[in-house]
Order: C-alpha cells, then structure tokens, then sequence
C-alpha cells in the first residue's frame, strides 16, 4: 500500500510481531484476531473530523499493528497480561465514531474491538440495563423501546457508537436534560484493569462506603483499562411528549429565561439554542419568521400532568424575557433532522476545514464565552464562518457548541489552519474560566490542554495512571504525559 | 456563477459566500472547483460513482446500527463507511484491486439497503458495491467460489446446478399464445413449490389462460448481476426481452420481487424494455380482490407474522400491499414484528452473501426468525421465496423447538382462504 501516507506514524515497531500474534491467536482463535492491511486501515481512525480530508488525501491517521475482537473479559484479561510482558499498546474499539481522536493508535499496537460484548439484561423491578459495553447505542434502545423501557441516552452518534464509548467518554445524549448524563446513567461496570485484574463495583441507589472507584473510569477513554459490562438505569416510555419553540432577538434574554427555568427545578428533556447564524442555516428554509431571530426549542417528557405544569411554567419564563412563541414546527424540524450529518460529506471534497468545538461553562459567563469564542475564531485569518448553538443546560452553567469552517490562507495547510483554529477556542475558554470539553472528550486533539484545564489536579491524574497502568499500556499518547502538552499535530 | 446556482436551496451559504472578503472567497471557490481530484480515477475504464462513495467514506457511519454485516461479523472493516472508503482507496490506486481482502469486503454486503433507508445523502451502499464488483469482472478478478455460477448460467440458463427450466418439471404448462406468462423465479421452482403450486391453482381458478414456459427463458440475472457479472446479466436481460416482446404476452408475473425488479426497473436502466406490464403476484392478486374477481372467503383462523422483502418494503417503498389483502381474509390474525415495514431486516440471503459469507448468512436467517417468532405465529408469511428459503434453513438450524411455525407465501394464504387445493 505504498500510495497511503501515516499521519501518526509508529516509531516503535513491535519486534516480535509473529510471537505475539501466535500468542494471541492461542487465546482467541484464529477467527478474531487479524493483522490484515485492510482491517489495520480500517481501524486506524475514528470520526476525528480533520481525518476526512486525511481520506480524501490518501492519508492514514495512523496504522494499528493488530485488530482482536475479544468475547470475554477473562480473555481481556489474559490479552492485557500478555501486552503487559510486551509492553504493546492496548486501544479499546467501540464503533469508532469519537470526534476527538480518542481511538487512535498514536503509537500502534493492538486495537480492542469491543462489539462482542453485546449482552442485554433488563431488571424491570429496579429499572435497570446490564449491557456488554461493545453494544450498539441504537440497537440497545430499539430493544428496550421494544420492551417498553428506555435509557433516554441519545447522542446524535447514537447509530454509530457503543455503550463503551460513552462511558469512556463520559458523553451526553440529546435527552439529558431529563434523563442524564452517563456519569448519572451508569450504576456499576465490569472492568478488566490494565494489570489484568477483573473487578466490578457493586449495584446501589447510592451508598456512603469510601471513595467510588469505578467513577475514576468514566472519561477515562481507554487509558485506565477496559470496561466490558455496566448496569445503567431505564425509564419507561413516557405518557407525553410536549414541544415549546420561542424566537429571541437577544441572546442574554434567552440566556435568562432557560436560566430561570431550570432553578425553578423544572426539567426539560432537551433544550437547545442556536445563535442567529445557526438559526439561518438549520430554520432559514423552514421557518421564515425566523430571520435574524436567536431559536429557542425545548421537548418536555414524561407524565402528562407534570409535563402540562413544566410547559406552563417554561413558556411563562420565555415570555417574561420577550420570547415570541413559534409553536411546534421548529421542534418537529428538529426531531426529522437531528440525524441527518451529512455536511462533512458534502463539504469535505471542497478542501474546507471544519469541526465543531462543544465546551462548558457558568451562567455569569455564558455570554461572555460565546461573544469571546466567536471573536476569537474569526481573528484566524482564512476562518470565514464561526458559529454557535447550545444542547445542554444546568440550574448552573451551559453547554456552548461551536462550528468553523475556512481554508488556509497562502503558505498555510490545512492542518495549521485547523490547529490555529482550536487554539484560538480553547484558550479564550480556558482564559474565561470555562471547561475545554463538555461530552467529546479529548483525545488526541485536545490532550494538550489537560495541565492548564486540571491544574493542580493534573499531577494527581499522572500518579493515578502511573498506579493503575504501571507500564502505560493502555491507550498511551492521550491525557497525561508532559510530552502530549506540547505535541504538535 | 456555479457554486451560487448549485446552493441556491442553502440561502444562508449564499448569503455566508456572499459576506466572505475576497480571497477567502476564491480560496472556497478554488476549493469548490477542483472537488473532482478527490474522486476521479485514473484507472481505465472505470466506472464507478466515486463522488457517492467519497460522501458515504467521510460520514461517521450513521447507519451503522442496522447495517447486518457490520452487526453480524462485528468487524468496522465491513461497516457501510468503511466499505465506501476501502472501495474509494482501491478507486484511486491506493489499494490494489486485486487486493484479496479488499475484494471480500466488497462481498461483505447483503444488499438490503438497510444503509440507504438512513441514509441523509440517500446513498445505497449495496448499490455501489454491485458496481464496483463488476469492475472486478471488467479485470476478471471476480472470486473463483462465485465462477460456477456463470458457469450454470451458461450450461442450464439458471444459477441452480440442475436447470429448474428441464422438460420434466412439473410447472411446464407450454401454452405459446397466452397473454399471461408466468415467469417462475429460479429458487420458486426449487424450493418453493408449494407457492408456485398455489400460484398454479390461483390462476386455473381464475381461469387465466398462461404459459410458464417458453424456450429461451432464462434467469432474470440478478444473482449474477449483484455478484459482478453484469455483462452477463445484460446478455441474459436481452435474452429475456426478445423472448417476451416476441411473445402474445400482455402480462409477467413473477412470484419473485429480484425478478420483478430486474425485469422492470434494472433491465430498463440499461435500456432494455420489456414492453408487456410486469407484476407480482400480490398486485395481481390485490387487484383481483378489488376487482371482485377473487374472494377469499373461507376463514383462515391463524395468527401470522409478516416479513417484508427487502426489495418491496425499502427498494419500492411499499409495505401495504400484502397487508391489505391479509385484512381481507377472514379469521387471520396479524401480528407485526417488532422490525417491519421499512424497517424490516434482512433474510441473510441477499446479495449473493449465502454464496460469499454463509455461515454470516445462515446466522443472520437465525436472527430473523427469532425476531419474527417473537409472537409464536401459527405461520411466518412473506412475499420473496428467497427469503422463504433462508428461513426454512433457518428452522433446521435453529435449536430452539418451542416454535412449530410453518413458513408460508402469501399466495399460499390466499388459496387457502378460496378452499384451492394445490
């Protein structure tokens, strides 16, 4: 395959290659283990967005050296002992759909793909799921929607993500508002250490018995070991689901009527803002009234009476900070297109530069954040577009998801560009007092910002990897190594 | 200017082009005007859309979760995506196209379109596989375990190593002048006898005057078409079209949705039409009923599950039709699978796949049938034999024996309901 380039580039080639592949093979069989070129291509990226036009070019962003799919966490276990005497690199593998680069064998190795843990237990009496964690997002809600349950867990990846991924990753799906975010889903897990050792924290409403060990693990993203089985909560399917729109020409307004909702302890399922740019790309066509107007839409979910009550008082806030009510249509644009990804398709091949940049931060800077990220992104010379709306909000603090898009200026590549772009967001964030990542995680795109996000606490987070992963198996070149806060991309 | 003309549904990308500074602008221009080098191929005589495997390569996979190959064999290699990119690599010569394992990916596919239904660009993953298998007949590069097919073909006119069309079988009924020739698939002849049976017996009740035979009627070809072998497979459309258009035939039906589809709709986007009207038995039947000419009266007192093919329910876009004519026979029962309609799932044999992948294919049969058992249905119903088939395989695979359903086409429902014996 001499035409394909690598991006991240292994330096240090596994020596005993054949050994290990022998030794893996006697513990998985020959059918679930490949070091075929073409499932070594497959695997060496995820949804990095960056990574498109590394396709379009001909590029690999990097080239995993094996692909096992494992079935049991014993035979997790015995891999990782295995890799440990080696010392090869472990990657965990869902379906590959991370947009930070999480996934990537930065440093080759062996990729874990997880879709064999598949299992689906319901207990209907405690309301919860026990899933293999290489399940399909999608597949697991189909079957408990078939059985009239739901997790309310529905990120816009949802078809092409693993309950793994979202552990890992700490992710949060559409419905948070009502449902939660993983840390509030997930009740226990099943983990397989990077020393090999299986544990599994116990099932509990809640208890008070010491530090809880297994929330070290979420947002981890495959450096801390694998997590092969968790037992999240279910709902059953609501009595109703309500819809509210409301058109806003100022953002502070809209700001403070979804501000004044939530302390008012009411609970929207989903609450998202566009800014007046987003509005005129996601609405313009759609809801003509919309022009140069800030959309505000809000679904409620649940029992009917408390919906009833929830929507009365949200419209009430909404109409106090001069809120024009739009009704259901926008919501119902919203439901049929929520799934619809297809602009880095169809923009990709033009050469431009795009990603999206989700982060959080408190209400008193809410404002402040968005004004100064947009600022900041457009003073990048060739970023023509900067734009931004908001998916996830608290009594205390607000999710800002932003959009650019440019192509280099002369001299420059696109990759420069792309960096200069998240520069340019991540330090007006950081310097505001917001948080680098909200759901996405870091990876290997926004590692390098781990020691100014955590402060004090980086020197700590080092210590725990060092403990757990002795040998810095699992996952290497993401979060923590003091060569990652200067790694160029 | 292009670029304005193409966006000019996106309002808001016109009014963003149209506040750019100016050499941002030509840059996007640029960018814009010199797309095709990401999917132009160098290699002679290809012709394959590169542009939509392009799209498909650069989307995270958003049909990931109801993509069967991906879900069966638990390999991201064979996922929609990544089966778009490996094809757009060995496109642009960056992956050999003899590639051993790139060419099974690009087997790695049941055609059942469950990627297109998802789809936000409306691309059929399966589409372009089919395409980019018959670049490798174009380089003779088709795998050897898919040779005796064409081969069959050849000797029999059918991809069954004994010819279903022999002088001995039992649904010749050579009527040269009829207006109605009922064009038997290959696996109907087979394996699903009884459906043929009852279609017989649905037409003699009609008194339908119709030919099955006539002597150079060959296999419609879409088991060769979607293996690659689409020179073949238009040999065998023109084959078919001067046998039918020579004919007193006014009418074709097919018992077979690959057929009805071929002989309609593939044979017509190669430009060969097929001039008597082409239908399914269920529209035929449909129309019979409405007609009043059909009335199935007698109570059929079962509960069945319903499995639509995938060519009607995502292909045509038409799930309704079957179960119009189950609501009108007395004393059945439907109970739907939790997967139906658009939404339904694939039988495994789609494709080609029983032939490229069969033990994925025999276990995807097994998945289907455990979801439509769900129920416990006196029968399992549907419209395809192929799908038939798989889950009368399914059965005998299945360990499971608390079920005893029966697996049935609707014809055979429909017959029974008239007091037919067949």
């Amino acid at each position: 395959m001499e035409n394909l380039k690598i991006h991240f580039e292994n330096k240090t080639k596994i020596k005993n290659i054949d050994q290990i592949t022998e030794n893996l093979t006697k513990i998985l069989g020959s059918e679930r283990i490949s070091v075929d070129m073409i499932d070594r291509i497959a695997y060496g990226k995820d949804y990095w967005l960056i990574s498109n036009l590394m396709t379009l070019k001909g590029t690999l962003p990097c080239l995993p050296d094996i692909i096992i799919w494992p079935q049991t966490a014993k035979e997790v276990s015995k891999i990782i002992k295995l890799a440990n005497e080696n010392i090869i690199p472990i990657i965990p593998y869902g379906e590959g759909s991370g947009v930070v680069g999480s996934a990537l064998a930065v440093n080759g190795g062996i990729i874990l793909d997880t879709k064999y843990f598949d299992s689906i237990e319901i207990n209907s009496t405690n309301m919860t799921v026990t899933v293999g964690t290489g399940l399909n997002g999608a597949v697991l809600e189909r079957h408990l929607n078939e059985h009239g349950f739901r997790m309310g867990h529905i990120p816009q990846s949802i078809r092409t993500s693993t309950i793994g991924g979202y552990i890992a990753n700490r992710a949060a799906g559409q419905f948070s508002g009502i449902y939660g975010k993983m840390e509030d889903i997930v009740l226990s897990m099943e983990i397989v250490l990077p020393t090999g050792e299986i544990i599994s924290s116990k099932t509990y409403p809640r208890a008070s018995v010491g530090p809880m060990v297994d929330r070290i693990f979420l947002g981890s993203e495959g450096t801390l070991g694998v997590v092969t089985k968790a037992t999240c909560k279910i709902w059953p399917m609501p009595e109703k689901q309500g819809k509210l729109s409301y058109l806003f020409l100022d953002l502070q307004n809209c700001l403070d009527a979804i501000r004044e909702t939530l302390q008012a302890r009411v609970n929207p399922g989903v609450i998202r803002i566009y800014d007046k740019k987003e509005t005129e790309r996601h609405f313009g066509e759609t809801i003509k009234e919309s022009t140069n107007k800030i959309m505000l839409i809000f679904v409620f979910e649940g029992i009917k009476r408390l919906v009833n009550l929830e929507m009365q008082i949200t419209s009430e806030n909404c109409e106090k900070y001069n809120g024009i009510a739009t009704g259901e249509k926008p919501v119902d644009h919203w439901f049929e297109t929520r799934f619809k990804v297809s602009e880095a398709s169809e923009f990709g091949p033009y050469d431009q530069v795009m990603d999206t940049i989700e982060i959080s931060c408190m209400w008193d800077k809410s404002k402040e954040i968005y004004d100064a990220v947009i600022n900041s992104l457009l003073s990048v010379p060739g970023i023509y577009l900067a734009s931004g709306h908001a998916s996830h909000f608290y009594s205390t603090g607000v999710c800002w998801y932003f959009t650019f898009s440019g192509i280099p200026k002369e001299g420059k590549d696109h990759l420069t560009l792309y960096n200069e772009a998240w520069d340019a967001t991540i330090s007006t964030v950081l310097k505001t007092g917001g948080s680098a990542s909200h759901h996405h995680g870091m990876g290997v795109n926004r590692s390098r910002w781990m020691q100014l996000e955590h402060g004090e606490e980086f020197n700590l987070l080092q210590k725990i990897k060092a403990t757990i992963d002795p040998n810095n198996i699992m996952n290497p070149g993401k979060l923590y190594s003091e060569e990652i806060q200067k790694r160029k991309l | 200017m292009e670029i304005i003309k193409k966006f000019s549904k996106h309002k808001w990308l016109i009014n963003l082009i149209m506040s750019m500074e100016k050499e941002d602008r030509n840059n996007m221009l640029a960018g814009y005007k010199n797309r095709k080098k990401y999917y132009t191929s160098n290699l002679p005589d290809f012709e394959v859309n590169l542009k939509d495997l392009a799209k498909c390569a650069l989307c995270p996979d958003m049909c990931g979760f109801d993509a069967p190959c991906l879900l069966l064999s638990k390999k991201t290699t064979v996922s929609p995506q990544n089966k778009a990119r490996s094809a757009l690599f060995m496109g642009m010569e960056r992956i050999p196209m003899d590639n051993p394992s790139a060419i099974s990916v690009l087997y790695s596919c049941m055609s059942c379109d469950a990627c297109k239904h998802w789809c936000p660009m409306d691309i059929s993953t399966g589409d372009l596989m089919v395409e980019m298998r018959s670049e490798l007949e174009k380089r003779n590069l088709i795998p050897e375990k898919l040779h005796h097919l064409k081969n069959r073909i050849n000797d029999n006119g059918s991809v069954f190593e004994k010819g279903p069309y022999s002088e001995e079988s039992e649904f010749n009924i050579d009527m040269p002048n009829a207006e109605v020739f009922y064009y038997i698939g290959c696996v109907s002849t087979v394996d699903r006898k009884p459906m043929v049976r009852a279609n017989i017996a649905l037409l003699n009740h009609l008194k339908v005057k119709f030919t099955t035979k006539f002597g150079d009627r060959n296999c419609c070809g879409s088991p060769l078409y979607k293996v690659g072998y689409k020179s073949v497979a238009k040999d065998l459309a023109q084959k078919n079209k001067d046998t039918i258009n020579n004919s007193k035939t006014k009418v074709v039906l097919t018992d077979c949705p690959a057929c009805m589809n071929m002989l309609k709709s593939t044979y017509s986007d190669w430009g060969v039409k097929i001039k008597p009207k082409i239908l399914h038995f269920k529209d035929f039947i449909l129309d019979k009923i409405e007609k009043g000419e059909l009335n199935p009266d007698k109570p059929v007192d079962k509960v069945i599950t319903y499995h639509d093919p995938c060519i009607f329910a995502r292909g045509l876009g038409e799930t309704e039709i079957s179960r119009e004519i189950f609501a009108k026979i007395p004393g059945l029962e439907v109970k739907e699978a939790y997967l139906h309609g658009e939404e339904t799932r694939c039988c495994g044999y789609g494709g080609g796949y029983h032939v490229t992948n069969k033990n994925l294919s025999i276990k995807e049969g097994l998945i289907r049938l455990d979801q439509l058992r769900k129920h416990s249905p006196n029968y399992i119903v549907s419209t395809c034999p192929t799908c038939e088939l798989s889950f009368l395989e399914a059965q005998k695979n299945s360990k499971n024996d608390k079920y005893n359903e029966k697996i049935k086409d609707l014809s055979e429902i429909v017959a029974e309901s008239l007091g037919l014996n067949f």
